[in-house]
């Protein structure tokens, strides 16, 4: 069994549309402005997009009607303004045995807290990227909690 | 801003993994050091980074320094994660809304 890491953000739920149109839902950049963010979404791996105003985003996996998965770095107000926070989120759409569509939402990666992300002003081809194991910052964050 | 200090002193490769080896249990800066291809001052260096973050708190006993880390200074961390814990179920709702508008 997978263990689970309790910095994960998981949320399960049941919709009565088949897979095909939730998946029509996440990756129309019109449909998917209309519940999420503006965007330019195109779900395709590799391709990068922004959650406006200014999440950069890039897709990691894309299995039509299955699974899309994007790695996202976001600005905050509370840090400096050349650093990114970095998460990850991803869609996965099951068949429910009566009809209709099961959509389990991730959005995990805080463990990589780091999830900090520095850009450089002149060293752009060198992202630091951190990683702060799972274990460490859940453990933590319980006790912090 | 003490976030700003959290985020800042994470996003250092060396820093984190300091922050890591004294979230296992105290240690005096000799015993930190161990291990780390760094020279003593950078690992004070570091150390006094976290500490500046709140995620490392030091113990002085006579001429000794012990440190560990501190989970609480994890806590605006903890806050950023429990904002998307409110934000999704409410983006989830309104696409529950955006499929029963849609065409089939």
């Amino acid at each position: 069994m997978k263990q689970t890491v309790s910095d994960a953000v998981v949320f399960e739920c049941d919709l009565p549309e088949p897979r095909e149109k939730v998946w029509r839902a996440l990756t129309q950049k019109e449909l998917l402005a209309a519940w999420l963010l503006p965007n330019d979404i195109r779900p395709e791996v590799g391709a990068k997009f922004q959650l406006e105003p200014a999440t950069q985003c890039e897709v990691l996996e894309a299995e039509p009607g299955r699974k899309l998965r994007w790695r996202q770095r976001e600005p905050s107000d509370a840090i400096p303004s050349d650093y990114r926070v970095e998460s990850f989120v991803s869609f996965e759409l099951a068949d429910l045995p009566g009809g209709g569509t099961r959509l389990r939402v991730v959005h995990d990666g805080f463990a990589t807290v780091a999830t900090v992300v520095r850009f450089p002003a002149r060293a752009k081809a060198t992202l630091a990227c951190s990683t702060l194991s799972g274990s460490t910052l859940a453990c933590s964050l319980r006790r912090a909690a | 801003m003490v976030e700003a200090e959290v985020f800042k002193a994470l996003a250092d490769p060396t820093r984190r993994a300091v922050f890591e080896r004294l979230s296992r249990g105290e240690m005096n800066v000799t015993e930190l050091k161990a291990g780390f291809k760094v020279s003593q001052p950078a690992i004070s260096q570091h150390l006094s980074a976290l500490k500046g973050a709140g995620l490392v708190s030091e113990r002085r006993e006579g001429r000794h320094a012990y440190y560990r880390s501190d989970p609480s200074g994890l806590v605006p961390l903890a806050d950023w994660v429990q904002r998307y814990k409110v934000a999704w179920p409410e983006r989830i709702e309104k696409l529950k809304h955006v499929l029963k508008d849609m065409d089939p």
